[in-house]
């Protein structure tokens, strides 16, 4: 009982602290902007751990955060293996492959308007498809190992990126071009010093949709065939052998590195288009 | 020690000698100034380069006159056009440059005795595409004055040089659109002179800023013609003949002030000393001098206007196309920019075409103000304004000015009177 | 819209036609395997030896062999029009034999994945614009759920997938459609959360100021301004959210050993090696998110006609 009532005491606290800061004078200091929200999130992982404790839910469907702590701190060897098959061979490579290429087709395509009036609508739809159902197809034509996790993610994130930097590209003002035009600009010129510019906030957003799908893709692809590691082997095989806390332990992880891949992204996103009204606020 | 020494060096040496032997003697000469006359050295070559650019030719001719043949005259203006763009342009933007092209050894492939065998006319042919060297030319080759080249005084140059810089004869330009055609402009003839300050005044729609756009080629006319420095719009365009500010200062955030402005010079190829000098001096020009690593959502509406009056004056181009480039600001602003504006035409001696929708701003700026009214777009009154050149703020409360604002007023009641 | 036509057309030409040439050499070593088995000549013979022959130079030798790959029964690549056969044979002809409910038929099966991407759409754009009311009235939630909305999404949700299959089982929760419907609607919500905080923020200060000059209550402000002129961000994101929806669930159903549902069918197609079924579940899957966000975009058009929002 007292864990229930010391979870939800807990609650009520950190509800009354966040309410107090929100309508405080430091509201829009960074501080309060990062304690609310870190406040907020504690507050689930104790509510969980009060819950579970408090109903003796079995370890093998839900175990507590703590647990999932103390197997996280015991198999760091097993998880940094797993993150290097999946995060850094699979979807890092893919993803990087997948963004040059995306990248150099819309630059080339981007001098044709009949071909961009044609891509834009195939390029958004295919971009809303579930193309994480072409994992299996890969995994066939590429084999077990990071190879095909790597082409799966290629997949996934080109057409994202593909759409959004041929909209960026496109995004420049009448005006912008005809001041291009008065100095007698060559293409090339007005594409490196004008239009990739202007289409870099438009190429990050892309970017930053397509982490997330990176480490979906190298993830559901391990489901449909792996060598013994790698994050989505674990979490299929952990489910399979009761082994929920590591599957859990995984899941922590794959959380961090979505979370840091996004922010590494959005960190370069601010250091690169500084100008942009949207990261100037 | 004055630059008469200099040019006589240049005299002296003639073509036959070689370009590292003149450039020795030159630097000798430079090196023998006191600091007093380098400097005052340095100030006439300053003024020899913003002066206008009938100057820059009468400089030239000096050279040319009396530092070679006229076979090496015609050579070097041949070898100027073979060269392209870049070399006319160096040679038209900073007349030292001709050092540079007239003693460097000649081109491969090429002979003096050659010239001598082209007819003259083959030239002549080519000046047309470059009036100030035709011009140049018509005076060498038809002395009726009696005046020997080197005789020839920048006023006299000036004189011969004086046609007008933009001609358009009844251009008509119709757009296309799903209501029908729309006529943009109608029979729009106007003779644009070297030097002048031309104000476009209308309402909207009659054609103003079609008109200046059709100048810098951004439009293309569907009728009638027009020329730009003796050459059709495009090519102007391409020969970099006009810097053109418009109505939003539009600098790209992602670059400084600094980097904005050297952004016409960075595609034109200029070197990066070159770049940083330019950027420089437009800078002080348009007072924005500290602010060069600011970025351009950092400073004032008219600080970002200053700023992209200065990317289109560093290139140097002879004229300067401003599609009401102050209709954004605030009246107390915008009366400080068109008071610097004045100063700065006077000093550069710049052909400007303005466009605006304000009396008292057309009556103030300009040596020539042109009404024009909508539907179909057309001149209705050409306006040679009495004013003179000095012109403080309080002359618009002379009776002059009140008068010619008046005029002005009653040009653009007339052009409304059609609805 | 129309001059889209033909461009769009002839990216699709170009991609049939790429997808065409490309089965040849995709195929050739199969199809090379299959006629060595039935005794044909073959250049050079033995699959083993073959490995280490490039593709090109397999089809320059064995030109009589290239049709075969493009007729296989298992290809590695089938054809656009293999494709299109299958889906035919699980669909159309299905129905025509009255069979549209059969365990074959991808119909069926595209209905189960229909249902738990609506539940999970109606799920997602619920809790997207509780969401985002909660956050435009309160700074408190402003606060502490809008980070959080951002890092769910950055958590790769397949992850999750199974933990929410195991929970949801153990709370007594039946039926494999429930674990598929938050997964669609965990990828759902944030879309609509996003575009409604944006649509709910987009009245402009000078409206809102009227409103109060009006004395206006909270509730009226709410129903009479900030509602409608979120309506078009709301479309917007509903067309996102329902994509997303359908992602969610074909997501939910390829690792969890789920037996009915198009992402079941790609998942038993890799099973039992027969990857036209995985290819024509893929299309169904794509001709099923096509209609959905469709039919959205009509009702868009519709509903904000009639708001006079679109002239």
């Amino acid at each position: 009982m007292s864990w229930l009532i010391a979870g939800l005491v807990f609650w009520a606290m950190a509800w009354v602290f966040n309410v107090w800061i929100a309508r405080s004078a430091w509201a829009d200091s960074l501080a309060a902007r990062i304690i609310v929200p870190v406040l907020f999130g504690f507050t689930l992982v104790i509510l969980w751990e009060a819950l579970v404790r408090h109903f003796n839910v079995s370890q093998v469907i839900l175990p507590p955060p703590s647990m999932v702590a103390q197997t996280f701190a015991a198999s760091t060897d097993i998880l940094w293996q797993d993150f290097r098959q999946t995060v850094l061979k699979g979807a890092l490579s893919g993803y990087i492959i997948g963004a040059l290429a995306a990248f150099g087709t819309a630059v080339l395509i981007d001098r044709s308007r009949f071909l961009t009036r044609g891509l834009l609508p195939v390029g958004n739809f295919v971009a809303a498809l579930p193309i994480v159902g072409i994992a299996p197809i890969l995994v066939s034509w590429f084999g077990f190992d990071w190879h095909s996790k790597s082409a799966v993610v290629v997949v996934m994130v080109f057409f994202p990126l593909l759409v959004n930097t041929v909209q960026g590209l496109q995004d420049t003002d009448a005006m912008s071009r005809d001041l291009m035009r008065t100095y007698a600009a060559s293409y090339s010129q007005t594409l490196m010093k004008l239009r990739i510019p202007a289409a870099l906030p438009f190429v990050f957003n892309g970017l930053k949709i397509a982490t997330t799908l990176a480490l979906i893709g190298a993830i559901v692809a391990e489901y449909f065939g792996s060598p013994t590691r790698g994050m989505g082997f674990r979490i299929s095989t952990g489910v399979g052998s009761l082994s929920i806390d590591l599957v859990w332990a995984e899941i922590f992880v794959a959380a961090i590195v979505g979370s840091a891949f996004y922010g590494g992204v959005a960190l370069i996103e601010r250091r690169v288009t500084f100008w942009h009204p949207s990261q100037r606020g | 020690m004055s630059l008469e020494q200099f040019w006589k060096v240049i005299e002296t040496s003639g073509a036959t000698s070689s370009y590292d032997a003149q450039i020795t003697a030159l630097k000798e000469i430079l090196e023998g100034l006191s600091d007093e006359e380098l400097t005052k050295f340095v100030e006439s070559y300053d003024r020899a380069r913003d002066a206008a650019f009938s100057y820059k030719l009468w400089f030239v001719a000096y050279i040319v006159n009396g530092g070679c043949s006229d076979d090496g005259f015609y050579y070097f203006l041949d070898w100027l056009i073979a060269k392209g763009q870049r070399a006319y342009h160096r040679v038209t933007r900073n007349p030292l440059w001709v050092l540079f092209y007239l003693f460097r050894r000649p081109p491969d492939g090429y002979e003096l005795e050659e010239f001598g065998q082209v007819p003259q006319q083959v030239y002549f042919d080519r000046f047309e595409r470059f009036p100030e060297y035709y011009a140049l030319a018509s005076m060498v080759n038809s002395p009726n004055e009696g005046q020997k080249m080197n005789e020839v005084s920048p006023k006299d140059a000036n004189q011969h040089l004086n046609k007008s810089v933009v001609s358009a004869q009844n251009l008509d330009l119709t757009f296309q659109t799903n209501d029908g055609p729309v006529h943009a402009l109608k029979d729009v003839s106007l003779e644009i002179n070297k030097g002048d300050f031309v104000s476009f005044i209308g309402p909207s729609g009659c054609g103003k800023t079609t008109f200046l756009r059709c100048i810098a080629a951004l439009e293309t006319p569907t009728g009638g013609s027009l020329s730009v420095n003796g050459m059709s719009p495009d090519e102007a365009r391409r020969a970099r003949a006009y810097g053109y500010v418009f109505q939003h200062a539009g600098l790209y955030p992602w670059r400084t002030i600094g980097g904005n402005i050297s952004l016409p010079l960075e595609i034109m190829g200029y070197s990066k000393a070159d770049q940083a000098e330019r950027v420089k001096r437009t800078m002080e020009l348009v007072d924005l001098a500290g602010f060069e690593r600011k970025f351009p959502w950092q400073l004032s509406g008219g600080m970002q206007q200053r700023a992209s009056i200065a990317r289109a004056l560093a290139f140097d181009a002879d004229i300067l196309l401003m599609d009401e480039p102050f209709g954004a600001l605030d009246e107390i602003v915008r009366d400080h920019l068109n008071e610097q504006l004045l100063r700065l035409w006077a000093r550069t001696e710049k052909t400007i075409g303005f466009v605006t929708h304000s009396i008292p701003e057309a009556v103030y700026l300009s040596t020539k103000i042109v009404v024009m009214s909508p539907r179909p777009g057309r001149i209705t009154d050409i306006i040679e304004s009495p004013l003179p050149k000095e012109r403080p703020l309080d002359i618009r409360d002379t009776p002059a000015f009140l008068e010619l604002a008046h005029r002005v007023r009653e040009g653009l009641r007339a052009g409304h009177a059609y609805d | 819209m129309m001059r889209s036509v033909l461009p769009v057309l002839t990216v699709l030409a170009v991609i049939l036609g790429v997808w065409w040439g490309a089965v040849a050499p995709m195929n050739i070593r199969v199809a090379l395997d299959q006629a060595e088995r039935a005794d044909l000549v073959v250049v050079p013979e033995g699959s083993v030896v073959r490995r280490d022959v490039s593709v090109w130079r397999l089809i320059a030798s064995n030109t009589e062999h290239v049709a075969t790959g493009y007729a296989l029964e298992r290809p590695r690549l089938p054809t656009p029009t293999q494709v299109g056969q299958e889906l035919w044979k699980t669909t159309g002809a299905m129905v025509q034999r009255g069979r549209a409910w059969s365990k074959r038929s991808l119909i069926y099966h595209g209905w189960i994945t229909l249902q738990s991407t609506l539940w999970g759409f109606a799920l997602g754009t619920a809790l997207g614009i509780l969401g985002a009311v909660a956050i435009v009235y309160s700074r408190v939630v402003d606060m502490s759920l809008m980070p959080w909305a951002i890092i769910s999404q950055t958590i790769p949700i397949v992850a999750l997938a199974p933990m929410i299959i195991i929970l949801s089982s153990q709370f007594g929760i039946d039926g494999r459609g429930f674990p598929k419907a938050i997964i669609s609607a965990y990828l759902c919500f944030f879309p609509v959360l996003v575009g409604m905080v944006k649509g709910l923020r987009s009245p402009a200060s000078s409206q809102l100021d009227l409103l109060q000059t009006y004395n206006a209550t909270g509730l009226q402000s709410f129903l009479k301004l900030r509602l409608p002129s979120s309506i078009p961000y709301l479309f917007t994101s509903l067309k996102i959210g329902i994509a997303a929806a359908l992602v969610g669930t074909i997501v939910g159903e390829l690792p969890t050993g789920a037996i009915s549902g198009l992402g079941a069918r790609i998942l038993i197609g890799d099973q039992f090696g027969t990857p036209l079924a995985i290819w024509a579940a893929l299309f169904a899957a794509a001709i099923l998110a096509g209609v959905l966000v469709t039919l959205l975009d009509l009702t868009q058009r519709i509903t904000l006609t009639r708001m006079g929002m679109r002239s």
